[in-house]
């Protein structure tokens, strides 16, 4: 009998941690293992965890983002998620098991939220200002993510851009996630994404996408994308920008230089000037968006106070 | 030969031990989904599906579909050729309302606009209508009925988006005169 009871126990005990297991869904989601790019550019000396991100003109992601809590700036590329203060320069910020990334936001109402996504990754989340993460990938058909965009206004909703499958989306923070009915604009090699309230939409907005041949744009009901104007010496953009606040001022960086739009990316001025190389990603303060930041491709930071008007280069201590 | 028969105090205890171990596993089972703190353990099942249409309404929408927009979108709301290619000016040619199209993706409100106001490039505003404007030359229950045919041309799965898209829409659906 009392071999019965043990039996029993030992049965009971080990049915309650599979069940419960099974039953909660398993231990915190895991991140994907992800081998170092190939053709990261950037030197990181990981002994200080200092950078010295130099690129080359490159069809990979380069996503910026800036942190309005502390004033830094974020870079997801190739040698992962970097972070860029007026006292340390470019340091790397450490993610368990990730060493390539393709984007970053951040939720400008809950800055210590930030969102990352990469090959191979699918998409990370962070709500400690990048201190630890969680992968959040539950319905995500792909983890091959190239491009991450945040709602301006429905914070918990952000797209994601899938290597050759196109838009996913999470309305619940990334709790769950669901392809959208998309075609994907006609250059599907997308690397950047970003969200814009520019009045029009047939829904609650549009998403800019930047790819080689040049930035597209499509409501977010996805009923088709077309071209966002038309950059003719390089048509290649890597990053977009859009004010807020004056949803019909975008910014669109790419080899050809950094250009500015003011009537929602139908029409660009000239290459504008200041900016002493060729930029690689540009931002801005969501909540002061005449403030832009461009990163060039030697990796020096330039910020402009007056809407890419004028330019100084950042210098760290 | 016979078969030596249990002693009736271990059969009795052996019973009750297996229906003991019955209640075990039960307690066990329930502890262990008490454990999860109430987390939905599968995804919830859909708790809105989408309205059923009037036959009526349908044929009725059919009808002034064909009068009234079928030179554009097609005699069998198949749109018109190439309407997923953007002219030069990047604008669609008139789209499918079948499941081929992208109707389905809208909220009932914006469906209910669409045809009430026309529709003109959407970043040009104040630019010529591309689609006209059928509120002065249609009923409120013409529109309505016209939205129903197109409903009656999606798969479920579409139905079912469409109306999630219709419930989650930040802006009220007109309602029908009283």
């Amino acid at each position: 009998m009392n071999r019965n009871i043990q039996r029993l126990a030992i049965g009971a005990v080990t049915l309650f941690g599979l069940l419960t297991i099974t039953a909660c869904g398993g231990p915190p989601a895991q991140i994907p293992t992800v081998p170092p790019a190939a053709n990261s550019s950037a030197a990181v000396d990981s002994a200080s965890s200092s950078v010295s991100s130099s690129q080359a003109d490159t069809t990979e992601s380069v996503a910026l983002a800036y942190d309005p809590k502390d004033g830094s700036l974020l870079k997801a590329d190739n040698a992962g998620l970097l972070r860029w203060r007026t006292d340390t320069g470019w340091r790397k910020v450490n993610i368990p098991q990730v060493s390539t990334l393709s984007a970053i936001v951040v939720n400008p109402d809950n800055p210590t939220t930030y969102y990352a996504s990469g090959p191979g990754v699918g998409v990370i989340r962070s709500n400690d200002s990048g201190n630890t993460w969680q992968a959040i990938n539950t319905g995500l058909p792909s983890l091959d993510i190239t491009a991450l965009a945040i709602h301006s206004f429905r914070r918990d909703t952000v797209f994601a851009w899938m290597r050759g499958k196109g838009v996913a989306r999470t309305e619940d923070g990334g709790a769950n996630w669901k392809q959208v009915p998309d075609r994907g604009p006609r250059d599907t090699n997308v690397h950047g994404l970003v969200f814009s309230t520019l009045p029009g939409s047939m829904n609650t907005g549009w998403l800019y996408a930047s790819t080689p041949t040049g930035a597209y744009m499509s409501m977010d009901c996805f009923c088709g994308w077309r071209a966002a104007g038309n950059i003719p010496a390089n048509p290649m953009i890597r990053s977009v920008a859009v004010d807020p606040q004056t949803p019909a001022r975008v910014y669109a960086a790419g080899p050809a230089g950094l250009f500015r739009s003011d009537n929602g990316g139908l029409d660009w001025g000239e290459p504008l000037t200041g900016l002493a190389g060729k930029p690689l990603a540009v931002t801005l303060d969501p909540k002061t968006p005449q403030t832009v930041f461009a990163v060039l491709i030697d990796g020096s930071v330039w910020k402009s106070p007056d809407g890419a008007t004028t330019w100084q280069p950042l210098k760290a201590a | 030969m016979e078969i030596p028969r249990r002693s009736n105090n271990l059969a009795t205890l052996e019973g009750c031990l297996m229906r003991r171990t019955r209640y075990r596993w039960l307690l066990v089972i329930t502890m262990a989904l008490t454990a999860c703190g109430g987390q939905n353990v599968s995804p919830a099942a859909p708790t809105n599906s989408y309205p059923t249409l009037d036959p009526a309404q349908i044929t009725q929408g059919r009808q002034v579909y064909v009068q009234r927009c079928a030179s554009c979108h097609g005699p069998k709301a198949e749109g018109a050729p190439n309407w997923a290619t953007p002219g030069p000016d990047g604008l669609f040619p008139a789209p499918p309302h079948d499941d081929t199209g992208h109707t389905w993706h809208h909220s009932d409100r914006v469906l209910y606009e669409s045809i009430r106001d026309g529709m003109n490039d959407p970043l040009r505003p104040g630019s010529p209508l591309r689609m006209p404007a059928w509120g002065s030359t249609l009923s409120d229950g013409e529109i309505r009925a016209i939205i129903s045919y197109f409903k009656s041309l999606w798969l479920a799965e579409h139905r079912q988006y469409q109306w999630e898209e219709t419930l989650k829409d930040f802006k009220p659906t007109p309602t029908p005169p009283s």
